[in-house]
């Protein structure tokens, strides 16, 4: 005669408001023996900013620049890290719609992708050599 | 002389256990299975292919660890809705998903199932279960193996 049921409640609960920032910095955190040490000062910002940063704007260019730099060699810390912010952001702004981190994220790397095509087709399409042309300036608004 | 009892003995976490190592290699499974189907990039043959093996490989596993908790006496939990009950394995969307992304969720949702394979190895060692236990080590094995796989692709890519 069988004599348990089945209880799927035992399992762990998702990461909650409280959690969710430790860790993330937990992830940061065992980034800094795998990372070299030109790195630490930025894992070191975005550590602060994931610990106490109140300005998500901040915190997104943090991580950016920090995904730029590293996450070739760190794929799933920084994979770990993304999905772990998408869920916070919803947490956070609880039940508001609103726009998944996941969005902002590929929105963000796609505009400055644009941008950076469509200043090569303009140098191109300008016949200036863009291997010695000076440093191009820019202003990028966002709306 | 003492006889062999028409029962095995068991405790709850052993059960337990088993249940959540179902419904994980469940979830797993199906993880893996849309992993197949839906990978794309020039990585397509070699994830396709390796992806392919280790569902098979987590299908054979699913119906040992339910003809295990039978042996024991108790039901097999069963249907989809009550395995994904019983698992912390989230689900990927269908949307597109970058290979790497497949990769790196598979990794995470071997984790789980080792931490709790873990948790069940201890479990039946101390129930003096040591059937459970070869169970539970040779999955291990598998998971151990796989999770060294998935993280060397994701090296230097």
């Amino acid at each position: 005669m069988p004599v348990s049921t089945f209880h799927p409640s035992t399992q762990s609960p998702p990461p909650t408001k409280r959690s969710w920032r430790q860790d993330a910095v937990r992830i940061v955190e065992d980034l800094f023996p795998t990372t070299c040490p030109p790195h630490w000062d930025l894992l070191l910002d975005l550590r602060e900013q994931l610990l106490q940063g109140q300005d998500w704007n901040k915190t997104f260019d943090i991580f950016l620049i920090c995904r730029d730099r590293m996450e070739a060699d760190h794929y799933l810390p920084f994979y770990r890290l993304r999905r772990l912010m998408t869920q916070s952001l919803r947490l956070e702004a609880g039940n508001i719609p609103t726009v998944s981190l996941e969005d902002i994220l590929r929105r963000r790397h796609r505009s400055l992708t644009d941008v950076s095509r469509a200043v090569h087709r303009e140098l191109f399409e300008h016949g200036h050599d863009f291997q010695a042309a000076k440093p191009v300036q820019f202003r990028l608004v966002e709306r | 002389m003492s006889t062999q009892t028409a029962t095995i003995p068991k405790s709850n976490a052993v059960v337990e256990g088993l249940q959540t190592l179902l419904s994980d290699s469940y979830a797993l499974m199906a993880q893996t299975h849309l992993a197949h189907w839906n990978v794309e990039g020039p990585n397509f043959f070699q994830l396709h292919t390796a992806f392919q093996s280790q569902y098979e490989d987590l299908f054979e596993a699913i119906d040992e660890i339910a003809e295990r908790l039978r042996a024991l006496d108790v039901l097999a939990p069963g249907g989809l809705q009550t395995l994904a009950k019983g698992s912390r394995i989230e689900e990927l969307p269908t949307q597109t998903t970058l290979a790497k992304d497949f990769v790196a969720h598979l990794i995470e949702s071997h984790e789980i199932t080792v931490a709790n394979a873990h948790t069940l190895r201890q479990s039946s060692g101390e129930s003096d279960d040591l059937e459970t236990q070869d169970l539970v080590i040779g999955r291990l094995q598998f998971h151990q193996k796989t999770l060294w796989m998935l993280r060397s692709f994701l090296k230097n890519l």
